[in-house]
């Protein structure tokens, strides 16, 4: 019984040791200095994991579209450029990157008439995985960043862990083809853009 | 026997512990997310009234002598370009040029010209022949006396969206009036587009 114990037992310990090895020399000094382990009195670990830092930046300013034109693709003139970064990201965790309208159906309005999020689309032309022009109809990421209908992921990207950064290029259009004539006015909204590990 | 197991299984919990420990944070069993602040840009987008006029040529009008007890026609038209993007509901456009004051359309001190004696034609609209300025305005926009329908067509399916341009001849008609006393006659000529 002991015996084989014994030799069952063998095989786990090494690959125990072995993994305890590879993790020790794979994972970036700062994904291991802020773990704390308690070991339980029952042999159970609590684990108090260090929540990763993300930080999402965008340039290009406000956009315009100085003459809004009925049954037509309305380009905004000018790409936003999409600055992140992130630090202690988990092994396999996932960086989601959504940009949406807090109300769906008026992304933006002149007061009294909404032009609806389904009516405005983006794409990524760089480092992203929406390339072609989609409208904000889309869940936003987990955690409750965009809300369902009213977003648009630009990206999904598995991570390997540790720290890193990434930009990419968001540009933005009204399409209002097959829509009915708006009513004259400025409209006016927001566009609210995050990053989300988990 | 049972001590050995026993000393194994808690070796084995041990190690297994530490190495969950580590692959916690790296594995994200938990569910913790990490959310970035949200970055806000400002979007707008103007969609215009669908009218627009604009006097291309011709906004300042001089007469350098004025006849008395006769027609004295300016010497260009006043170029008008008319465009209009408008909504299935609006039935008709309509261009209304008029004075201010149908007493005293041009004045020069306590003198003045009634609108009455300022003519205009516009031969690819209403007044094909110099019309006076005694009309009324169109849906309240110009002066009851002092004004002048330009031109006016009804707006369908196939001309919802368009442009055109008018040339207005202006005209100063003196015929049988008393001798216009000497001096400089200034006056303002409003145009506007109105749909209905």
């Amino acid at each position: 019984m002991s015996e084989r114990i014994r030799r069952s037992s063998a095989p786990f310990a090494a690959t125990i040791v072995a993994l305890l090895v590879a993790l020790l020399v794979a994972a970036p000094p700062s994904m291991l200095h802020a773990q704390v382990s308690v070991l339980g009195a029952q042999g159970a670990v609590v684990a108090a994991a260090a929540v990763p830092s993300i930080t999402l930046n965008v340039t290009g300013g406000a956009q315009h579209v100085s003459s809004l034109q009925d049954g037509e693709i309305n380009d905004f003139p000018l790409p936003l450029t999409i600055s992140t970064g992130w630090d202690g990201a988990p092994l396999l965790s996932t960086l989601c990157i959504v940009s949406y309208f807090q109300n769906p159906a008026s992304a933006l309005s002149n007061g009294t008439a909404s032009i609806p999020s389904s009516r405005i689309q983006g794409r990524l032309t760089t480092n992203g995985s929406a390339s072609a022009w989609t409208a904000y109809t889309q869940s936003g990421c987990a955690g409750g960043s965009g809300p369902n209908g009213g977003s648009f992921k630009l990206t999904s990207l598995l991570l390997l862990g540790g720290t890193d950064t990434g930009t990419g290029t968001l540009e933005l259009r009204i399409d209002l083809r097959g829509q009915p004539d708006l009513a004259p006015g400025l409209y006016a909204g927001t566009l609210n853009l995050r990053a989300v590990i988990q | 026997m049972h001590a050995c197991v026993g000393t194994r299984s808690r070796l084995r919990q041990l190690v297994a512990g530490v190495v969950l420990a580590m692959l916690a944070p790296l594995l994200s069993i938990d569910a913790q997310y990490a959310v970035s602040t949200a970055a806000v840009v400002p979007l707008t987008a103007f969609k215009s009234s669908g009218l627009t006029l604009a006097v291309t040529s011709g906004a300042t009008q001089s007469l350098a002598s004025i006849a008395d007890g006769a027609a004295n026609s300016f010497a260009t038209p006043v170029r008008i370009t008319t465009s209009w993007e408008l909504h299935p509901a609006v039935g008709e456009l309509s261009v209304v040029a008029w004075f201010s004051s149908a007493a005293a359309a041009l004045s020069s001190g306590t003198a003045s010209i009634p609108s009455a004696w300022m003519k205009g034609r516009v031969v690819t609209g209403s007044p094909v022949a110099f019309t006076a300025f005694t009309q009324n305005g169109v849906q309240g926009t110009g002066t009851a006396g002092a004004s002048l329908l330009l031109f006016s067509f009804p707006i369908l399916g196939n001309n919802r969206n368009g442009t055109r341009s008018d040339d207005l001849e202006l005209q100063l008609d003196l015929t049988g009036q008393p001798a216009l006393t000497p001096g400089t006659y200034s006056g303002v000529l409003n145009i506007q587009i109105v749909a209905q």
